[in-house]
């Protein structure tokens, strides 16, 4: 079986890397010859559009960073739904359920199967083969994919036959982790201004009922050293906020908390960048009470 | 060394039971005959008031449900201030650290030590013994009752010599516990309303990034089967979230997520009551997005 890839950027790249490693029969295309220069010395094949990598692979996943890229890749004059070898599509990219519902029907139609994979780990799990991969939609392409998947993730869940509900679990999932370090930001600041160390806190809260992945992680080895480097950069943190919106507004679900977050990470990325790391987002609540949380390593 | 236990509530009740099976020497005072004739079962001598305990016992514990009770306990005219044998007060409920600052003076006034002990863990934590407490305050009245406290608790930490660090340390982590509830139950609801199974959604994310405590425990144990028992009534919860309100008054900390979460469970209060669980909030963020989470357990 031949597996295609399209799209080889941060996550895209170091995923093929890692089929290729593996010993997998892969053909790949990017736009960017640098890209596909790097996984024909892995031993992929390189192929100029999509649509030809649907001419030559049997399943063909795809991770591209935006919604136009994603549909064209597709459903494009060039993209996979005109390739003749291909059954099935595998959209690993966060696009949002929309997205998936609408390609699936397309694909189908065309005699072709379509699953919907995103992941999380971001790119240090992408290099060490260590993601997280929701799935839902086709059930054989699944099946079919497990050789592939074990090369370059730690956990795989099926979700169900669905299109779309991968997606939103994704959504659900990121949400509640943009919540918990918001959440744990704001309080900390608080606690820091009334002169509590943030070390203490942190070790109070883990052995308490405010334990999250905030607490647990993400602050203690990202923010309380100064780093501010956990890799999530703030563009990536916009798309995901705007993709769960989107969400809420299809499911007609009105997300007070939600919105209330997406509005101070919209004030973080105001104030330090859409290039800079999520965790930035204590510089702004830090800025809002007029104290910082201290570094402490 | 006799240990003094005022108010034998929710918490109260098992924290005494578990001082007493520890073979702590006890004596014991609340206005429910019930919860004292179980005390006196295990051994402990039952006196009539907090003052009548301060005359029997070298430190005196108290743990009370509002703020006039937990005053009158301390500084009242029964109050532990006028004991003859207690030399420290301890005070185990949850007060807002302006309480903890006045008592500390008046005591300190008549010769007294004051310590701050708030406990996190609930009544599951009371009764299994394995609550976390935060204490701050008197550092010698700290060290003559860390083994009792590690008696029973899984977690005891010394924060400083200042009366109120720990109510704000125990604030700062309930605002964080309260959060990750809300904001689980809230993106929940838009998962069920999509049509995702509520099981793989918490296995999904327990395993990913959005981990916190609710939907480790409180989730999966209490709203998952619809028993809305987890144990922490609502009008703890508002006592907690208008004392938090007023520390981050105190300190002119930001409250952006913090005033969100509070509407949100004075909303669930508002209809459903305060003697009600605090996971009741689920029905209220149901309510919100017309959907139900179904029972799975």
């Amino acid at each position: 079986m031949k597996i295609g890839y399209i799209g080889l950027g941060a996550m895209g790249r170091p995923m093929a890397v890692n089929i290729a490693n593996a010993g997998i029969d892969l053909v790949v295309a990017d736009t960017d010859q640098t890209r596909t220069a790097i996984l024909a010395q892995r031993g992929a094949e390189v192929a100029g559009s999509a649509k030809a990598v649907a001419e030559e692979a049997d399943i063909v996943l795809a991770c591209l960073p935006n919604l136009a890229a994603a549909d064209a890749v597709a459903l494009g004059a060039e993209g996979v739904i005109a390739g003749g070898r291909a059954k099935a599509f595998v959209n690993m990219g966060t696009t949002g359920s929309a997205f998936s519902r609408g390609v699936a029907e397309k694909m189908q139609a065309a005699g072709k199967a379509y699953l919907d994979a995103p992941i999380s780990g971001g790119p240090p799990g992408a290099e060490v083969g260590t993601l997280g991969i929701m799935c839902s939609g086709d059930r054989e392409t699944f099946d079919g994919l497990e050789a592939t998947f074990e090369a370059i993730a730690a956990k795989v869940v099926y979700l169900g036959d669905t299109p779309g509900h991968a997606q939103v679990m994704k959504l659900v999932n990121n949400i509640i982790f943009f919540g918990n370090l918001a959440v744990a930001l704001e309080a900390m600041t608080l606690g820091a201004k009334a002169g509590l160390d943030p070390e203490q806190m942190i070790e109070v809260i883990n052995a308490s009922s405010g334990k999250n992945s905030a607490t647990d992680w993400l602050i203690p080895d990202h923010v309380l050293n100064g780093a501010l480097d956990f890799g999530g950069a703030n563009y990536i943190i916009e798309k995901d906020l705007d993709l769960w919106r989107q969400e809420a507004e299809t499911f007609e679900t009105s997300m007070w908390l939600g919105m209330n977050i997406r509005t101070l990470y919209k004030q973080s990325f105001t104030e330090n960048g859409l290039d800079t790391d999520i965790t930035t987002l204590m510089k702004t609540l830090g800025k809002m009470a007029g104290h910082e949380i201290p570094k402490t390593r | 060394m006799r240990i003094g236990y005022v108010g034998l509530g929710a918490m109260g009740r098992p924290m005494a039971i578990n001082l007493a099976k520890a073979r702590h020497d006890l004596v014991v005072c609340d206005p429910d005959e019930t919860a004292t004739r179980i005390l006196a079962q295990r051994g402990a001598q039952v006196a009539k008031s907090a003052r009548e305990v301060a005359d029997e016992a070298d430190i005196v514990l108290a743990c009370l449900p509002n703020l006039t009770s937990a005053e009158a306990v301390g500084i009242g005219a029964d109050g532990v201030i006028h004991g003859s044998r207690a030399s420290a007060f301890v005070n185990m409920g949850t007060t807002g650290s302006a309480y903890s600052r006045d008592m500390a003076e008046k005591l300190g006034a008549e010769g007294k030590a004051f310590l701050d002990a708030p406990i996190s863990g609930g009544p599951p934590g009371a009764e299994a013994a394995t609550l976390g407490i935060m204490c701050s305050g008197d550092r010698k009245t700290f060290d003559a009752l860390e083994t009792a406290l590690n008696d029973i608790a899984a977690k005891v930490v010394y924060i400083d010599e200042r009366p109120g660090s720990a109510q704000t340390m125990k604030l700062v982590n309930n605002i964080i516990s309260f959060g990750n509830l809300s904001v689980a139950l809230e993106a929940m609801t838009l998962g069920a309303k999509a049509g995702l199974d509520p099981e793989q959604m918490i296995e999904v994310i327990n395993a990913s990034s959005g981990k916190n405590s609710a939907t480790e425990r409180k989730i999966p144990n209490h709203v998952l089967t619809r028993s809305f028992d987890y144990g922490g009534a609502m009008y703890i919860i508002e006592k907690d979230l208008d004392l938090w309100r007023r520390e981050a008054e105190a300190y002119e900390a930001p409250m952006w997520l913090g005033t969100n979460i509070r509407t949100l469970f004075l909303q669930a209060m508002n209809e459903f009551g305060r003697d009600k669980d605090m996971t009741v909030l689920a029905k209220t963020l149901e309510n919100l997005a017309g959907v139900e989470i179904p029972k799975t357990r």
